[in-house]
């Protein structure tokens, strides 16, 4: 055969693929998922199906066991018993939970989500409940920062995971700095693994996690007393599920009313996720 | 560099740890039985004279070769219930990835391994009243498993090393295992450690019995 005739294979190949990619893309199951409601579904199957991102002590995965908790799982069980909802969990990222949910691989995202507004272009959020500390850690013995605009300079490397707060703020606000921009799939400990390992002058992340990375690690310190900057924490449902949003907005309405969400994070000895605001604003 | 070694975390999670590398051997195990069975359809495909079979393969080839196997794996778990409502969970859409890009890669290694013998052998078959399905069986396989064994068994431990690509679609392999381990141990370096010796534990002996093959 010439090559002529691999030619026009490929061609009709192609445009086979294209067409089937076109009609797949207009009769898809996702096209149909905007018009059957979620929370209709979640009713007549009494399953709610989460999709969750592990980061303690928000959300827990016992290695050995699977076994889920933290305190947003704690408040998703208690939404979901009062609702008289079985949950169903599916592990998921933090790069990919909007994929998840909008693949209807769940119904909703429940872990410690920054309400960004380009991610509110993929996923609909339910107002920001927590308020996570952000802080990062430094070699022992290194004073050279008293203030989070001392990391502005280009002879310090300021390592982050990508997408994470760290390095979006980073990226704004210390733009003179080198960055170390680790895989979205590294774990939490990724820039601080790049302090102790002296890949790095600094890692960013959030407070909870230096908290407790340091007191294993005695050969870094926090960067800070207390954290630089606040996160606001949110779940996350597909776009239009504006039933299954109030759902879960009023089910965290009556956890913070009644208390139940406060005593949730103290339950699990969380020191910098806070029910109030206490806004530091991001500008310097 | 000051470094405070503690292991002892893994002894706590050992568990963790011992499911996280079952995972993976399962993993390992039913990507390369599908991906090495599936590469031999498509090799045979691929030599066959029907166009309707090798035009398709030629196809299968040049797609999941091309593709890596991490966007594969990534389309398969996010894009494919998009585009066809089928929604697979995430430990058989990484034994489905890894046998795709196995088979891309054994039915090349196949096809290598049977051109290389004689034609004129596969003539003196037909012409001594063989059928094609013996001809195959009895008279190009086992010549062309001498060429084919050593780059398969390449193959197959790349394999076992790309299971750890499974974590990011959250499959609870040794990888995955390790970094759920971390974000509540907080060791990283101990807990990779661990995660590297397993793999050589794994992959080591395996080379030795593929090279002991290769030498027969």
């Amino acid at each position: 055969m010439d090559q002529k005739n691999y030619i026009t294979i490929a061609i009709v190949l192609s445009v086979v693929a294209l067409i089937v990619g076109i009609w797949a893309l207009i009769t898809s199951p996702t096209a149909n998922l905007v018009s059957q409601d979620t929370f209709d579904k979640v009713l007549k199957t009494n399953t709610l199906t989460i999709c969750y991102a592990t980061w303690p002590p928000s959300v827990i995965k016992d290695p050995n066991t699977g076994e889920l908790s933290g305190f947003l799982i704690e408040a998703i069980q208690s939404i979901a018993k009062d609702a008289g909802l079985k949950l169903n969990y599916v592990e998921s990222s933090w790069g990919g939970f909007s994929a998840d949910i909008n693949a209807g691989k769940c119904d909703a995202g429940v872990a410690g989500f920054y309400p960004m507004i380009n991610r509110s272009t993929a996923v609909s959020f339910t107002r920001p409940f927590y308020y996570a500390g952000n802080n990062g850690v430094v070699k022992a013995g290194d004073n050279r920062f008293n203030t989070i605009s001392d990391l502005n300079r280009s002879d310090i490397k300021i390592a982050v995971i990508q997408g994470e707060f760290g390095h979006i703020y980073a990226q704004k606000y210390l733009p003179k700095a080198k960055l170390v921009v680790l895989a979205e799939s590294s774990d939490n400990t990724a820039p601080l693994l790049a302090v102790s390992s002296g890949q790095a002058d600094v890692g960013l992340i959030m407070a909870d996690t230096v908290q407790e990375y340091v007191k294993k690690h005695p050969e870094v310190k926090a960067l800070f007393q207390t954290p630089y900057s606040t996160t606001p924490i949110s779940w996350a449902v597909r776009k239009y599920d504006q039933k299954l949003l109030n759902f879960l907005e009023n089910g965290i309405n009556y956890l913070e009313s009644t208390g139940e969400l406060d005593a949730m994070a103290k339950k699990y000895n969380s020191t910098w996720y806070s029910l109030k605001k206490d806004y530091q604003p991001l500008t310097q | 560099m000051n470094y405070t070694w503690d292991f002892s975390v893994i002894f706590d999670y050992k568990e963790a740890i011992l499911n996280g590398t079952l995972i993976t051997l399962e993993l390992t195990f039913f990507s390369l039985i599908i991906g090495t069975i599936l590469g031999l359809i498509i090799c045979l495909c691929k030599l066959s004279k029907n166009h309707l079979l090798k035009y398709p393969a030629i196809f299968f080839v040049e797609i999941f070769t091309g593709l890596p196997l991490l966007v594969l794996l990534i389309w398969l778990y996010y894009a494919l219930p998009i585009f066809t409502g089928v929604n697979i969970s995430a430990l058989p859409t990484a034994i489905i990835g890894l046998s795709l890009n196995l088979a891309g890669f054994s039915a090349e290694i196949f096809r290598a391994g049977i051109i290389s013998v004689p034609k004129g052998q596969t003539e003196a078959s037909l012409a001594l009243g063989l059928s094609r399905f013996q001809i195959l069986t009895k008279i190009i396989l086992p010549q062309a498993i001498k060429l084919i064994i050593p780059p398969l068994s390449g193959r197959y431990i790349e394999t076992i090393k790309l299971t750890s690509l499974a974590s990011v679609i959250a499959v609870d392999e040794l990888l995955h295992s390790g970094q759920n381990l971390i974000s509540v141990s907080f060791r990283p370096l101990e807990v990779y450690t661990i995660i590297a010796l397993i793999y050589l534990i794994i992959i080591i002996p395996l080379t030795m019995i593929l090279r002991k093959l290769e030498k027969r």
